[in-house]
């Protein structure tokens, strides 16, 4: 074997790790819808890498092994990956949901790869270093998004909040929080330098400055779990006096933090709504409770790691492992804290950190036991065989790694398509939108435009045709029975374009366009009582307007109740007298 | 398990660290097979030093050399920051990405984002 090749694949996955907690903080391409698309594309590459730099180090070796003392952490991740397969296997709707178990596969992969390869003080060292320097600079970019200046497309999209390079204040919040303990963990480590202590705490500062910036009480409630998680087990699990002062300092900035913000007008009530999640949270776990069950069991397992190892590590005298530790524990502990607490759980494309992060820390705690035993799959074959095997296992690698970067293009063509929707070009938008390809965040999206598109320039039965696929992908998605039921009403299907409006009457009970449309397809499907209906109800919602009683006014009229109906008549010439004066005055 | 995969695991079969089952599966392997037991006695440098025994100037010698060392080598500067190995190829790979995103964002295909277009971000406000 050639413990060159060996150590070469090992230092490509870990500079592939440090380049992804460098850039996945820090990438934007404001040509996609989404600016932070990009995000997923460098994830899943990157993922991919990771997985076959692993790969053909086993390969040079001739085998794949498994510390013995990772193995209790190992299994409930691999138990929750033959779980998200056979849930995505068993889905009738595979295309819809193939982004997010995949996404769940490569966040699994990456925590498993991490446990079996970077499980040193060192690495969790250089991780948390070039994970500080993107966080200094998202957080200078936000500093600078504060001030006003902001050289790119996006600028103000979200009035005065920021969000740096993250896309979006939420999304921004997490990463600043997740950054709070590790950054405390890098001025607690001690082989760190005085004059990057102090760079540390500036970095604190910032981070904290920049949370409330954000004005996002997701945001800030994240930030005070993890300074608090950190508060809490950085003396815990590193019991030093240097560790006291890290967890004082914890809590001051958590205090400063909670009081900024509240001064700076974050409500105080909406930060108690955030804490009301918590419930929620806890019912969203109990309808899936497989799955939740698995990452219990997963969190539990690490738990008992950590707490191992520590007493292990305090007994070795073994400092700077103690403080990765601490540190590591203090990440995970505030990251499954602030996913409880925030109403959508943790925005996805910043959690993807705390994975790698867990894995580190699962592999800090097998160290604990150096030179224990070793699960081991041994290749049974020579060395000239396997290297047989590289030309197929490059060429895996290639197929596979084609598929991000033509999301990735599927992504331009979809915001392509949209700017020509904007200008009304539908041929052109059609060209675009048929070229997104499945697999794809925005595909289901994308056929929707497509349909969309086909409605507005009069092709109502190729709309018809595509929605259907559309329902197919991924039923009740957006306002699919309102568009379907446009398309119908243009080719003059009253029944199935009544039909339609039921069913999105009965999802989103409070669209107005949607009891207006209704009202008009049931008086001239010839159902004047459902018609009727529909009308009252969209004269409900939007008393002021006109429109609404006209239309009510029409169906009294065949009611042959004339004298109802020249009263709404009546109601409707005055509303629309007010609506005229309003404007002048 | 066959020669190849017993071969595979030489090194952890001689340091012990193999899990029992595998152990035993080694073990069997090398009974019924002469060839890899030669193998494996000559590729392993500690399977003949059981008995030996470390010579008794050792510690001193080791110790003078040291204190040779010690006196003969400046000391080590210290690293202010850590600029290691594993610095520059990160470094290389954000700038190839960075050339690469700006190069796109500049002459890359398709239209700016729609998502931050004036009239849409007025919408997601
Ligand atoms: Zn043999």
């Amino acid at each position: 074997m050639s413990a060159k090749m060996t150590s070469f694949w090992f230092r490509t996955s870990e500079t592939v790790l440090l380049v992804l907690a460098f850039m996945l903080p820090l990438a934007f391409f404001l040509r996609t819808y989404d600016g932070a698309a990009i995000k997923t594309t460098l994830f899943e590459a990157g993922t991919l890498v990771l997985a076959f730099a692993w790969l053909f180090k086993g390969l040079e070796r001739g085998r794949w092994e498994l510390p013995e003392s990772a193995r209790p952490l190992a299994l409930p991740a691999l138990a929750l990956l033959a779980w998200t397969i056979v849930v995505f296997a068993s889905s009738p709707y595979k295309l819809a949901v193939l982004p997010a178990a995949l996404k769940q596969v490569l966040l699994l992969l990456i925590y498993l790869i991490a446990l079996l390869e970077f499980g040193g003080a060192g690495s969790a060292r250089r991780l948390v270093g070039w994970l500080s320097a993107a966080a200094w600079l998202a957080g200078l970019y936000g500093f600078f998004q504060r001030l006003g200046f902001d050289p790119f497309l996006w600028k103000g999209s979200f009035g005065p909040r920021v969000f740096s390079t993250l896309g979006d204040p939420d999304r921004f919040g997490f990463f600043l929080a997740l950054c709070a303990p590790l950054t405390l963990t890098q001025w607690l480590d001690p082989e760190r330098d005085w004059f990057l202590r102090w760079l540390d705490a500036g970095l604190l500062i910032l981070l904290g400055a920049n949370a409330v910036w954000t004005q996002s009480a997701n945001a800030i409630v994240s930030f005070l779990a993890m300074c608090l998680a950190g508060a809490a087990i950085l003396p815990l699990v590193c019991p030093s006096k240097e560790s006291l002062k890290a967890a004082v300092l914890a809590s001051c900035l958590a205090l400063a933090v909670g009081g900024c913000a509240v001064l700076a007008g974050v409500d105080a009530k909406r930060l108690l709504e955030a804490l009301s999640a918590l419930g929620r949270s806890i019912a969203e776990a109990a309808q899936s409770p497989v799955a939740a069950g698995l990452r219990l069991w997963l969190a539990a397992a690490l738990a008992a790691a950590a707490w191992r190892a520590r007493r292990l590590f305090v007994k070795q005298g073994a400092l700077s492992e103690s403080c990765y530790l601490a540190g590591l524990c203090a990440a995970a502990v505030g990251s499954l804290a602030a996913s409880a607490l925030s109403p959508d759980g943790p925005p996805s494309s910043a959690s993807w950190l705390a994975w790698p992060l867990a894995g580190m820390l699962g592999g800090l705690t097998a160290l604990a036991r150096r030179g224990g035993a070793v699960i081991v799959i041994p290749l049974p074959m020579g060395e000239t065989a396997r290297q047989r095997l590289y030309a197929p296992a490059l060429l895996a690698f290639a197929g596979l790694a084609f598929f991000p970067l033509r999301w990735f293009d599927s992504e331009i063509e979809h915001n392509t398509a949209l700017y020509h929707c904007n200008r009304r070009d539908w041929d052109q938008a059609l060209a675009h939108f048929e070229r997104v390809s499945p697999g794809t965040e925005s595909y289901v999206m994308a056929q929707y435009g497509k349909a969309s598109a086909y409605l507005e320039s009069d092709r109502p039965s190729e709309a018809l045709a595509v929605y259907a696929a559309v329902e197919g992908l991924s039923p009740d998605f957006m306002r699919v029975h309102y568009e379907k039921a446009l398309a119908y009403a243009k080719l003059e299907d009253w029944n199935n374009a009544s039909a339609s409006h039921a069913r999105q009457a009965q999802l989103d009970p409070s669209f107005a366009a949607n009891y207006a449309g209704w009202a008009q397809s049931a008086k001239r499907a010839g159902d004047l009582i459902t018609a009727e209906m529909a009308a009252k109800a969209a004269m409900a919602l939007e008393p002021g307007d006109p429109a609404h009683q006209t239309a009510l006014a029409e169906i009294y009229m065949k009611e042959r109740r004339v004298a109802e109906a020249r009263k709404l008549e009546k109601q409707a010439a005055q509303l629309r007298r007010e609506a005229r004066k309003k404007p002048q005055g | 398990m066959n020669c190849e995969a017993v071969l595979n695991v030489e090194d952890l079969y001689t340091e012990d660290r193999l899990t029992p089952s595998r152990k035993a599966q080694v073990d069997a392997h090398l009974k019924s097979c002469p060839l890899c037991g030669g193998k494996l006695a000559k590729a392993s440098p500690l399977s003949g030093l059981k008995s030996a025994s470390a010579p008794k100037d050792l510690k001193e010698r080791m110790k003078k050399l040291l204190a040779k060392l010690e006196s003969a080598e400046p000391a080590p500067a210290p690293e202010a920051l850590s600029m290691d190995s594993e610095f520059w190829p990160v470094v290389a790979s954000i700038a190839i990405y960075l050339g690469l995103a700006l190069a796109l964002a500049w002459a890359g295909p398709g239209a700016p984002s729609q998502k931050y277009s004036p009239a849409t971000a007025e919408a997601l406000r």
